[in-house]
Order: C-alpha cells, then structure tokens, then sequence
C-alpha cells in the first residue's frame, strides 16, 4: 500500500493536515494486471455511455488498479481497487455514480498524461 | 426506580443464562424503560446518544425527591447508565471530548449549573453512583428547572444544528438539561494571502455546451482570510461563495446564509463532491475548469485581469 505522504509532504500545512485527516491510502497497483475482467457491452446491456466509461477503464488496469475507491466498497471482501469496481456482470460501477466519476478522472487525467499521483491527488480532493 | 431496581437483580440473574438465550428474552418483553439510540452526523462527526427511557408513572416530581436526590450523581436514563459515544473528537461545552464511548452520569444539583461526568468506563448499572474520579471527564453543563413543556418519557434530543456542531438537549418533566459541541471542521474555508492571490481576479466563462450562450464572469476576491468568489451577473443561489481548498490548485464550493457572507459567516453547505474547480496556469495565465461528480465539465474560465 501506498500514501501520499512523499506529495503531501509539499503542501502548505493546513492542506497537509486536510489530507492527512482523509486518510487516502491508495493500493499498490499489482504487477501484470489487465483489464481482462472489466465489464464488457455485452454485460452492460449495450448501454453507450457506461460501455465507453469502461472500455477506457480497461485500457488503464495499471492505473485504476493504484485507485482506492471512496464509495464504500473499498471494505468489501475481495475488493482491491477501483479496477475491482468495473469487474464482472455486477460490476459497481454500473449503479455507482462515485465508482463512475473516479474512472471518469482517471481516464481524463491518464490521457493527459497525469502520473498515477496527480490522479490519487484529484480523486482525494473530489471524493475523498 | 423501584422497578429498575428489580431489573438490575433480574439482569444480574440473566448473567448466569447461557448467553445464546439472552438476545430472544431481552428483545420478548416489556420494559419499563425502553431503549433508544440518537444520533446526530455534522461534517462527518457522529455523536450517538443510548439509553434506557424511564417514565414518570404519576410522579409530580422526579428531581430533588427519593427518586434523584439533589447532590447525587446520577445518570439520565434508566437500567444501564447512558452511553455517548464520538467517533471523531468533538469540544462539549468548552471540553474537548477525545473519540470513544462514555458512561454518562450527572450531578444533580437544585440550581442550574450542572456537572456532567463522561466515563471511558461505561456499562455500569444505573445505581453505581460513581464519585467523580480522575478518569472521568468533567463537563458544566446547563440546567433548567422550569422548561416550558413537560415530558413523560425522559428524552435526548439534537434540538438545534449548525455547520460546526449541535446542541444535545436531555428533558424529563420539567427538567431539561442542554450543552453545545463542536466538530472539527473537515475542511476550511482559510487561506493564507500569500497563497491565495495568484488566483484572484476575472475570468470570463465559457459554458462547456456551446448551445449556452449564457455570458457571465466568476469574480475571485480575498476577504475574511480566504478566498470568496461570485458570479457576474449573480447568481441568486450561489450568492457569493467560499472556495475551499481541497487540494493543491483543486477547490471545491461552500455556500453561505445570505447576509453572512461578509460577516464571516458560516457555510451552511459543501459541494463537494459536485462542484470542484481545478486551476492551472498555462502560458502564465491562470484559468480554470469546473467539474461535477460524475467529472462532466459544466464550464471553464481564463483570467483576463489579475
């Protein structure tokens, strides 16, 4: 697991203590991971908004997979990231509006070219 | 009393019961003081009141009689004594109150300067009296005798809420006994000047659907230690609002009553997760853009005038 703490360390200190109170701990992406188990059309009832959501999603496993979700789920057994939230038939972000608008920021932000640590920094702020 | 009295014995002879018996008997009967738990969330913090609801059965008077003796230190509830529990540090009264679970016990007094004492020790039966004791923390709490309506049923409330804490109120009869707390604010409105000037000034918005033709300016000032903005020509809901900071150049909206804003006011709302700005500076001009939960981006700017 990893923390901000390197980035948090370079912010003024009321910020600091801001963050520190969130308490984001984000997960370590796991070496190899694919997005070989997001949810496919098919699974998503051809729902065009949801199946381009995920399909970017799954295009960044190694991103998604350093995200720790703030909707709750993170203390689901066998929950390990955000990538966890797009996976399978019932998959989460189906329903879940935060599991959606944390993928939405990771592809936005990955296409831009935003390290995985600017990423954790705008989901913590938005949703954290 | 006399009837908790007999339930203590009786709760006392439950102990010798096979525990896997204990939920079905506790739940199957009447009480004479049924159970309730109350909680209150303000910015995040939970405060949560359990206890035992004694009635007054008749009783004219329930204070300064055998029942609750003037000078004893007793707890307001019946059976076991009543439990407030934090999950975050809150200030009760002035007091600052660490997160845990407390035993609640007061010291009943004829004039209306109370003491309350919270007790990490909790789970005692309401006639264990406790002496003041290091342990506890010692609150001065509000008490008024002569409350303007009665209650039958001794009764914890959260009469009255803010944006940084509440009020608990405990009534019974006439008695009502009531202190205030605060939280610690999960995010602040403050920000140093230093900080907060490279983001000040005028930034012409552009709507993100090119079928809005809305013009309209967001204004970013620095008034009252921290950054307060508003929208030209204004709008009558989001008046003139706080950024908060809630990362570094990623800001997020709270909302004041009307005629507070300039009074340093509270915020009554954070939109977060559903209004963020993220600034950047590109070209050493500062802009921004405006995003909701779902990262739609609703409309962005670029500073025309510092």
């Amino acid at each position: 697991m990893v923390c901000l703490g390197a980035v948090a360390a370079t912010l003024p200190s009321p910020l600091r203590a801001q963050l520190a109170r969130l308490g984001s701990v984000h997960p370590t992406p796991r070496p190899g991971i694919t997005g070989g188990k997001v949810a496919t059309a098919e699974m998503l009832d051809g729902d065009k908004g949801l199946t381009e959501l995920f399909d970017n999603v799954r295009n960044i496993p190694q991103v998604v997979d350093g995200i720790r979700c703030h909707c709750g789920c993170a203390d689901l057994h066998g929950h390990y990231s955000l990538l966890t939230c797009y996976e399978g038939a019932n998959a989460m972000a189906r329903i879940c509006p935060i599991c959606q608008g944390e993928g939405r920021v990771a592809v936005r932000m990955a296409k831009a070219g935003k390290s995985l640590a600017d990423i954790r920094i705008a989901i913590d702020a938005q949703y954290g | 009393m006399r009837h908790a009295v007999l339930l203590g014995m009786l709760s006392a002879s439950l102990a010798l019961v096979p525990i896997a018996l204990v939920p079905s008997i506790a739940h199957a009967q009447i009480r004479a003081s049924e159970l309730q738990t109350i909680s209150q969330i303000v910015d995040g913090t939970k405060v949560t009141i359990t206890y035992s609801r004694p009635r007054l059965r008749g009783r004219d008077v329930v204070f300064g009689t055998r029942a609750v003796r003037w000078g004893e230190v007793w707890t307001p509830g019946a059976n076991y004594a009543t439990t407030l529990d934090v999950d975050k540090a809150i200030t009760l009264s002035g007091t600052p109150v660490p997160k845990g679970k407390y035993g609640v016990w007061m010291i009943v007094q004829p004039d209306s300067t109370w003491t309350m004492l919270l007790d990490p020790v909790w789970g005692l039966f309401h006639e264990a009296h406790p002496k003041p004791a290091d342990r506890h923390i010692k609150i001065t709490v509000r008490a008024d005798s002569s409350a303007n309506s009665s209650e039958d049923v001794l009764t914890f409330s959260f009469p009255s809420v803010t944006s940084r804490g509440a009020t608990i109120a405990m009534q019974w009869h006439r008695m009502r006994v009531t202190m205030d707390y605060t939280v610690e604010p999960t995010l602040s409105e403050l920000m140093p000047e230093a900080e907060a000037s490279r983001y000040l000034g005028r930034y012409p918005i552009k709507q993100a659907n090119a079928a809005d033709t809305t013009q309209s300016t967001l204004i970013i000032t620095y008034a009252n230690g921290g950054l307060k903005a508003r929208l030209e020509p204004e709008d009558t809901y989001m008046q003139t609002f706080a950024l908060m900071r809630v990362g570094p150049d990623i800001f997020t909206v709270g909302l004041y009553m009307a005629a507070e804003v300039f009074a340093a006011g509270e915020i009554y709302e954070v939109l977060r997760p559903d209004y963020m700005l993220t600034f950047t500076e590109v070209d050493g001009r500062m802009q921004f853009q405006v995003r909701g939960k779902n990262d739609w981006l609703y409309f962005s700017g670029r500073r025309t005038s510092p």
